[in-house]
């Protein structure tokens, strides 16, 4: 090798180092759409199959007169028309709104008490939150199936115990009667839910710099107070969420009502859920659920909707 | 305005086995500005947290003012509280975070508006009384801490290293308008600080913690004139004091101390004012140097016993003064306190005591006047201002009377 060519290759050297990144970045732009396509595809394929084809398929559905079984034809938007003239949907949807109304606050409040009890690093407090979670872990519809035992006039533990204090004569029929049957309901929604809430309240509590609430304690709050001007306006994107979610989960009620009540007495617990399952699969009128599942989901969408204007406001 | 004493405070945390603050007696006087310094994890925070009531304290008594406080709640005991990172709350504005302690202290809201506006005249902060924490600099949310604690009138200021998140050139110019601002409220300050340079420019007096226990308290001209042990000669002073192990000998009723074969003599003064130094004639003893009692001279015999002949390895040109790194053929001195603050410093720093350990060098640092001309690799004699030298025992650590 001559002197020349070394040289050459020498001065080639910064060249082709200066020139990677460029010819890198070049191949980037062709390439990593790719991969990135080739990452969300799974992810795609399984909304696309579970969830977008069963949504234009729903929407279809709710312009025909779907019979489930047969030929049907193109109705345009009757199904909409007809849903204010349904009294059982109407009522569907102010029992829900109702049930929502009662439940929302007291999963909150009672969610957010029992994050205030085991957010310190006292002894026991890790036992009390596995405790309080738990009823969510066990899941809706075996705690519904639980109280529907328990409720039994004469049998369940509950009338027993009301009998046993004198309150009762223990042969309360809790589920036939529609304030009983929903007060029982709810306080089964607020027992299996608020520890839920206490979960994502606590983890917005413990993102809380310590420093706050010790610059408080010296510049004279009470708990209390820390509680008000500290706790609340900084943990409020998290009570945000939990409402949030808190409200769709009741809007979407099902289980606890279908195991405990089946809708009754009449269609008194008849939730919105409950009777699009009722319109779709007892009455066969499957295009007017159709048309009712599409009215829910736009209702939840809004919701989201909200919810997520109000949490990039607070970031 | 208040006097703080602190006599035999003890700190032992849950599950520890040692005391995290052993037997502290610290006495500040109404008004001053008291600093506690010392290298991370001595102590010093959690001594300063007792104070505000925001750690027990084990054992001991607190007096703030003429009140024993020890089981006083933080709020009960009249103190502000400047933290580190501030602490501002994120979802006041400026103006809301200074005057949510008097809001709290039911302050009506006319003397509360004026205390707000005057606290914020003070620091500069009048255009940002609206804003948001996060949208200010660093500099700025410091100041908005200073504010939170002066609207408040306190009888005392606690400030846990308010500084060291700024970065360095703001830190040296808050560095100064935080003492003049303490010095025109009059107001007891205890000031938390790891960086003694900090703490030479901003106590009235400082306190060095070492492990838990209180070293010495002094002006920061007596810790640096008359460290009284190794640790606070170290520990204060930049570049820190060239350490020697040495050992003295008679000759013609004059005591020398022998640095690497060249005879530095003990000034006749010297001698008076630390008779016990006369006890450890042919007896090992460690001589500190400060860098800047070293002065570039000429070879002359003359001054036999104020030179040292050396090799330039290193200069540092810095502007306002030029640093002459220089190696000593005697062994470093390589003490606990030596290495705790070299670890203090960093890896670094701690590696290079370590290899200079194992290759036996002592490397001296000699602050020179920056007009002279010296460059690595010359050999030069440097004359020792003598009256200056220091003396420890180097078994104890402790500085020889």
């Amino acid at each position: 090798m001559s002197q020349q060519t070394i040289a050459k290759q020498r001065a080639a050297v910064p060249r082709t180092v200066g020139a990677r990144p460029s010819r890198r970045r070049k191949t980037g732009i062709v390439r990593r759409p790719k991969a990135g396509m080739l990452f969300v595809a799974p992810a795609f394929v399984f909304v696309a199959t579970f969830v977008l084809f069963p949504l234009g398929f729903a929407i279809y559905m709710s312009v025909t007169n779907w019979p489930l079984i047969g030929s049907y034809h193109f109705t345009g938007a009757s199904n909409y028309a007809a849903l204010g003239k349904d009294p059982g949907f109407v009522h569907s949807v102010l029992f829900t709104l109702l049930y929502t109304g009662i439940v929302t606050i007291p999963i909150l409040v009672v969610g957010y008490g029992l994050a205030v009890l085991v957010r310190s690093n006292r002894r026991g407090s890790v036992f009390l939150r596995t405790a309080f979670f738990l009823p969510y872990v066990v899941g809706l519809p075996t705690l519904s199936y639980i109280m529907l035992l328990e409720l039994q006039p004469n049998s369940g533990a509950v009338n027993v115990i009301l009998a046993k204090l004198g309150l009762t004569n223990g042969a309360t029929a809790w589920l036939v009667n529609t304030n009983l049957a929903l007060a029982a309901t709810c306080i089964l929604v607020i027992w299996f839910a608020s520890g839920f809430t206490m979960v994502l309240l606590l983890g917005g509590m413990q993102s809380i710099s310590e420093d706050l609430y010790e610059s408080a304690d010296v510049a004279g709050a009470k708990w209390w107070q820390k509680e008000l001007h500290i706790t609340l306006p900084l943990l409020r994107p998290t009570i945000a969420l939990s409402l949030i979610i808190s409200i769709i989960g009741s809007f979407l009620a099902f289980n606890q009502f279908f195991i405990l009540t089946q809708g009754g007495p009449g269609t008194s617990t008849f939730t919105v859920v409950m009777w699009i399952y009722q319109t779709a699969f007892v009455q066969l009128h499957v295009g007017a659920a159709a048309a009712m599942s599409v009215v829910l989901v736009a209702v939840v969408g809004l919701i989201s909707a909200v919810q997520f204007l109000l949490l990039r406001d607070n970031t | 305005m208040a006097e703080i004493e602190l006599s035999h405070i003890d700190k032992l945390y849950e599950g520890a086995d040692t005391l995290t603050v052993r037997d502290l007696n610290l006495r500040i006087a109404d008004g001053e500005f008291m600093v506690l310094v010392g290298p991370s994890g001595c102590g010093k925070t959690t001594a300063l947290r007792m104070v505000a009531g925001l750690e027990e304290i084990t054992d001991g008594e607190l007096r703030i003012g003429d009140r024993v406080v020890n089981d006083m709640p933080p709020r009960e005991r009249d103190i502000a509280f400047v933290f580190q990172n501030y602490a501002l709350y994120p979802h006041m504005n400026v103006y809301d975070n200074m005057a949510f302690g008097l809001k709290l202290a039911k302050v009506d809201k006319a003397t509360r508006d004026k205390r707000v506006r005057e606290a914020a005249r003070t620091l500069g902060l009048e255009e940002y009384l609206h804003r948001k924490p996060r949208a200010l600099s660093g500099g700025q949310r410091q100041r908005v801490a200073m504010g939170r604690a002066i609207v408040r009138e306190p009888q005392v200021y606690l400030m846990d290293e308010p500084l060291s998140n700024l970065d360095a050139k703001l830190r040296v110019s808050m560095r100064a308008e935080l003492a003049k601002l303490q010095r025109d409220l009059n107001v007891t300050t205890i000031y938390v600080t790891h960086d003694q340079t900090e703490a030479m420019t901003m106590g009235d007096r400082i306190a060095v913690i070492r492990g838990g226990e209180l070293q010495q308290v002094g002006s920061p001209t007596e810790l640096f004139n008359r460290p009284c042990n190794l640790f606070v000669a170290q520990f204060i002073g930049s570049p820190s004091m060239n350490l020697v192990e040495s050992s003295l000998r008679w000759e013609h009723d004059s005591l020398y101390a022998d640095i690497a074969g060249q005879p530095l003599l003990i000034d006749p003064q010297t001698l008076s004012e630390r008779p016990a130094l006369r006890g450890y004639a042919d007896k090992p003893l460690i001589v500190g140097i400060r860098p800047q009692d070293f002065e570039v001279g000429t070879a002359d015999t003359q001054r036999h016993g104020c030179q040292l002949r050396a090799k330039v390895e290193l200069v540092e040109a810095l502007g306002t003064e030029t640093n002459v790194h220089f190696c000593v053929d005697a062994p470093p001195v390589i003490t606990d306190e030596v290495l705790e603050l070299a670890a203090d410093l960093g890896k670094e720093e701690a590696a290079r005591v370590e290899r200079r350990a194992r290759e036996g060098r002592n490397e001296f640092i000699a602050r020179i006047d920056p007009k002279t001309q010296v460059r690595a690799g010359d050999t030069i004699t440097l004359s020792v201002d003598t009256a200056q030298m220091h003396f420890f025992d180097p078994a104890t650590g402790e500085v020889v009377h």
